[in-house]
């Protein structure tokens, strides 16, 4: 019983055949995430990326996963590129979002859907061109009396012992003084 | 400049109006002062009868500086109200065009782990209404973030794309993360100075809860324009949105009592005003250049860093020279309170801590006698609170003194309580007046606004007349807390326990629970009773004096309760009780943004509420939210080996073992790389699924199961 249920349990082998499935997978997902819409658009970028990787050789890359989609990215990379005159990827992925341009991967410039420079991305940042200034903490006279506190507190600070002491001594006064009203 | 804005006419204005405030409140002061000593004096003055005399020459105090605002406030109005505000002198135009506006203002919200999409949302509203009036050239906005939870971050930024994109308000609508929030809010305002402060003529504050109007905006910058004397100019919020109880009362107080006290203050202070932190304008460059805060003597919580940094702001822009004005004429500036009575304490925890801070600069020979005294009325709002227990402890320290040495049996109870002159009436009307000091401005405030708009905006002149007499019923219970609490805090700071930053709660919900009030009351509750045990068993004649103090503890769980339902809040509003011009009469800004909230609101509660979990993951694994978040980081050059080994370590740590296996600062370590982020976007993409955590590979398979829409929190 223990072994049938231990045969239902297992993974299927990863057959070379299950790995480019999986692949097949992950660059839907990935196409998803880019929000290509498009059924018939996205087979078609799926079955190009798949072609294209089982061809290439890349060095270092030899999972079908991650080969497949470094092939989308970089070739998602060039065409945004190319596009938008951006060679910042996350940049021109803003751009593809802001225009809400991702169903027309990759004829966004020829269908003039983006125009190279002219997107609002190009003004996505923090603020405005710096223009720094210095803005320094103006000393405040405090006084004598403050000077004086400033000098007391510093030299508890290097004394705790001392801070305690005190501490207590002012408890057991307002104690006594409490207990001596009450009395 | 104008000739009736002159310096030599203010000065002059200024001196009579101050003498007159000045000497009738040292009249009114040292006659309730004497009437005590007298009281005392007609018995031997031992110890505890100077402690006594003293402590009422402290507790009286801010209580007829606010007594006499309020009535000279009042005089004001009655009499058409004050000639000498900034709109009237000021020289501000009948008809507002764009073309007056000759300068660029920026309008900057700090914000701290709020929530996102109700901050945009306020944004929204105000960059519509300067677009529909045409004044939208001159501004631009600034959203200011401090946020340290990973999570609200990501949704500001989100939040900001997707209003900017909504909007087509890109390079006029900003949004700005520090990656230390160093100095807390002030030194997120000084950061924005820093950075752009020199492109910008003036500066508009806002808090994350604030709304401001078009039309209140533009006056407010052409004031600036027309008046460059001003370095400061301060609206007067009134509270809106309150649903619970609690906060529709606070927003009733504000706006029917806050009329007359600001017209009041308004009268004494005139160019001396207060800034308080937000919906305010300020010159930009004099603020640079003169307002940086120092640091005090010694070391929090005592000194340091000002923890409240308003006061001592306005304070140093006239100590510059420039003029700081209260603008309580101009409409359409607003805020929210704390929902319930538990987070208005909680706020009122860390404003201690700031307020007593300023003692220090009472002692400054370089700020005037009138920002000394709005430092010194800010220090006592906190530091009278242990004052009044002190001195119903020695009153009744008094009173057993007296009951054991055998004069107390012969006399009556009020008598033997507030003092020792035979048969006399003074005691009780000593007792009278100091009461009416708290009681008559409510009814001032009554009549005045009866007079000035009428009482039909508040609900009609008898139910206006009853949330007064409600207000002060329900004020008069939660006093002794306050009292109690303040005290608490007061020692609290005084024994040297810092206050952590918290944002603050917006929204009543639920309201508070039975436990969550016990929790935070339960201390109150039992002193209440251990009072009354204590008065019952030993001196019970001692007892009626102090029964509203008793029945306020007795009584501060249940009212906590209550008064954070919103039920509650609607069943008087209702009734037609507690209702302020804001309700009756909302603007077309206000009902716009309620609209907008509304709307919101239903969305969330028709999503399945996976937003905030999976927000994180998000950032690493959508293209558009993972290039929002790098586009927004900050670059960094080249830097150490080792850090850069350490973010190498976390990424392959979070890609192994979830996002949830890093701790609050290595997350935060790597959404602060803007290298790290893009690598990881592309590592877990390209990650076979058997080297992905479950979490991650949950994450990617949610895009084959549906077809998701950009997260936003600002989706419509």
């Amino acid at each position: 019983m223990d072994l049938h249920t231990k045969a239902l349990n297992k993974t299927p082998p990863e057959t070379e055949e299950v790995i480019w499935q999986q692949a097949a997978e992950r660059v839907d997902s990935l196409l998803r995430a880019y929000r290509v819409y498009s059924l018939e658009r996205r087979a078609a970028l799926l079955l190009q990326v798949l072609n294209k990787a089982r061809q290439t050789h890349i060095p270092g890359i030899t999972h079908p996963v991650e080969l497949s989609v470094s092939i989308l990215m970089a070739g998602l990379k060039y065409q945004l590129s190319k596009a938008l005159n951006e060679t910042d990827f996350s940049k021109a992925r803003l751009e593809l979002w802001i225009a809400d341009a991702v169903q027309e991967i990759p004829e966004l410039v020829a269908k003039g859907i983006i125009r190279s420079g002219k997107s609002p991305a190009s003004k996505i940042a923090t603020g405005p061109e710096l223009e720094v200034t210095a803005m320094l903490p103006r000393p405040l006279e405090l006084g004598n009396f403050a000077q004086l506190a400033e000098q007391t507190f510093r030299s508890l600070d290097r004394r705790p012992i001392v801070r305690s002491l005190l501490t207590y001594i002012t408890a057991l006064l307002a104690a006594f003084s409490l207990f001596w009203f009450t009395r | 400049m104008h000739s009736s804005f002159s310096h030599q006419r203010i000065e002059k204005v200024v001196s009579n109006r101050r003498t007159k405030f000045f000497a009738t409140f040292i009249i009114f002061y040292t006659v309730l002062v004497w009437s005590k000593a007298d009281i005392l004096w007609h018995l031997q003055m031992k110890p505890l009868e100077w402690i006594q005399l003293g402590l009422f020459a402290v507790l009286i105090f801010p209580l007829c500086i606010g007594f006499l605002t309020s009535l000279f406030g009042f005089i004001l109005e009655i009499r058409g109200g004050d000639c000498f505000t900034i709109t009237r002198l000021g020289n501000l135009p009948q008809v507002l065009n764009p073309e007056y506006l000759q300068s660029k203002t920026a309008i900057i919200m700090p914000v701290f782990n709020e929530d996102a999409s109700i901050v945009f949302e306020r944004i929204r509203v105000i960059y519509l209404s300067l677009e529909r009036k045409g004044f939208l050239k001159n501004f631009d906005f600034f959203v200011l973030s401090d946020s340290n939870d990973p999570k609200c971050w990501l949704t500001e930024e989100i939040a900001w794309m997707e209003l900017c994109r909504q909007l087509q308000a890109f390079g006029k609508i900003f949004y700005r993360k520090r990656r230390l929030p160093i100095n807390k809010k002030s030194g997120n305002v000084a950061d924005f100075c820093r950075r752009w402060g020199k492109r910008y003529d003036f500066m508009i504050t806002l808090d994350a809860d604030s709304l401001l109007e078009a039309d209140a905006i533009v006056k407010l910058t052409v004031l600036m324009e027309k008046n460059p004397q001003v370095g400061i100019i301060q609206t007067a919020p009134t509270l809106v949105r309150g649903q619970s109880l609690f906060s529709r009362i606070s927003q009733f107080v504000v706006s029917f009592y806050g009329r007359i006290f600001c017209s009041g203050l308004n009268y004494w202070q005139m160019a001396n005003g207060m800034y308080w932190g937000h919906n305010a304008i300020l010159r930009l460059a004099p603020f640079i250049n003169h307002c940086h805060l120092p640091n005090l003597p010694g070391s929090v919580p005592f000194g340091g860093r000002i923890l409240s940094h308003d006061f001592v702001e306005a304070a140093l822009m006239q100590r510059a020279g420039y003029q700081v004005w209260l603008a309580y004429d101009i409409p359409g500036s607003y805020e929210e309170g704390p929902p319930t009575w538990i987070d208005f304490i909680k706020r009122d925890r860390r404003w201690c801590a700031g307020n007593l801070q300023h003692f220090w600069l009472l002692l400054s020979r370089e700020l005037n006698s009138i920002n000394r005294l709005h430092l010194l009325l800010g220090v006592l709002s906190y530091l009278t609170s242990p004052l009044w227990l002190c001195y119903i402890v020695v009153s009744f320290l008094q009173y057993l003194e007296n009951l054991r040495g055998g004069n107390v049996a012969t006399q009556s109870l009020i008598y033997r309580t507030f003092g020792q002159i035979g048969q006399e009436l003074a005691p009780v009307v000593l007792f009278v007046v100091v009461i009416s000091l708290l009681i008559i401005p409510r009814f001032l405030a009554w009549l005045a606004n009866g007079l000035r708009v009428g009482w039909r905006i508040f609900g009609g002149s008898v139910r206006s007349l009853i949330s007064v007499f409600l207000e002060l019923l329900l004020s008069s219970l939660a006093a002794p807390v306050h009292m109690v609490m303040n005290s608490k805090f007061v020692v609290f700071t005084a024994l040297g326990k810092s206050v952590s930053w918290l944002s603050q709660k917006r929204h009543c919900g639920q309201g508070s629970t039975w436990r969550e009030a016990w929790d935070f009351h339960r201390s109150q509750f039992f002193l209440g009773f251990l009072i009354l045990m204590m008065l019952y068993y030993h001196s019970g004649e001692f007892l009626p004096i102090l029964v509203p103090m008793v029945l306020g503890l007795l009584l501060s769980v249940p009212l906590s309760v209550f008064s954070s339902r919103r039920e509650v809040g609607d069943l008087f509003r209702k009734l037609g009780l507690f209702l302020t011009p804001e309700e009756t009469r909302p603007s077309n800004l206000l009902l716009q943004f309620e609209k907008n909230v509304h709307m919101l609101e239903s969305r969330k509660s028709n999503h399945d509420g996976s937003d905030n979990l999976d927000q994180i993951t998000n950032a690493f694994i959508d293209p558009y939210l993972n290039a929002v978040h790098v586009v927004l980081l900050r670059r960094r050059g080249q830097r150490p080996q080792k850090i850069n080994e350490h973010i190498q370590q976390l990424c392959q740590k979070l890609i192994v073992h979830g996002v949830e296996s890093l701790q609050g600062r290595e997350l935060t370590a790597v959404l602060q790389d803007a290298q790290a982020m893009e690598w990881l976007h592309h590592k877990i993409w390209s990650c076979p699924a058997d080297q992905l955590h479950p979490s991650l590979r949950k994450a990617l398979q949610k895009y084959n199961l549906l077809d998701p829409q950009p997260q936003s929190p600002l989706c419509r």
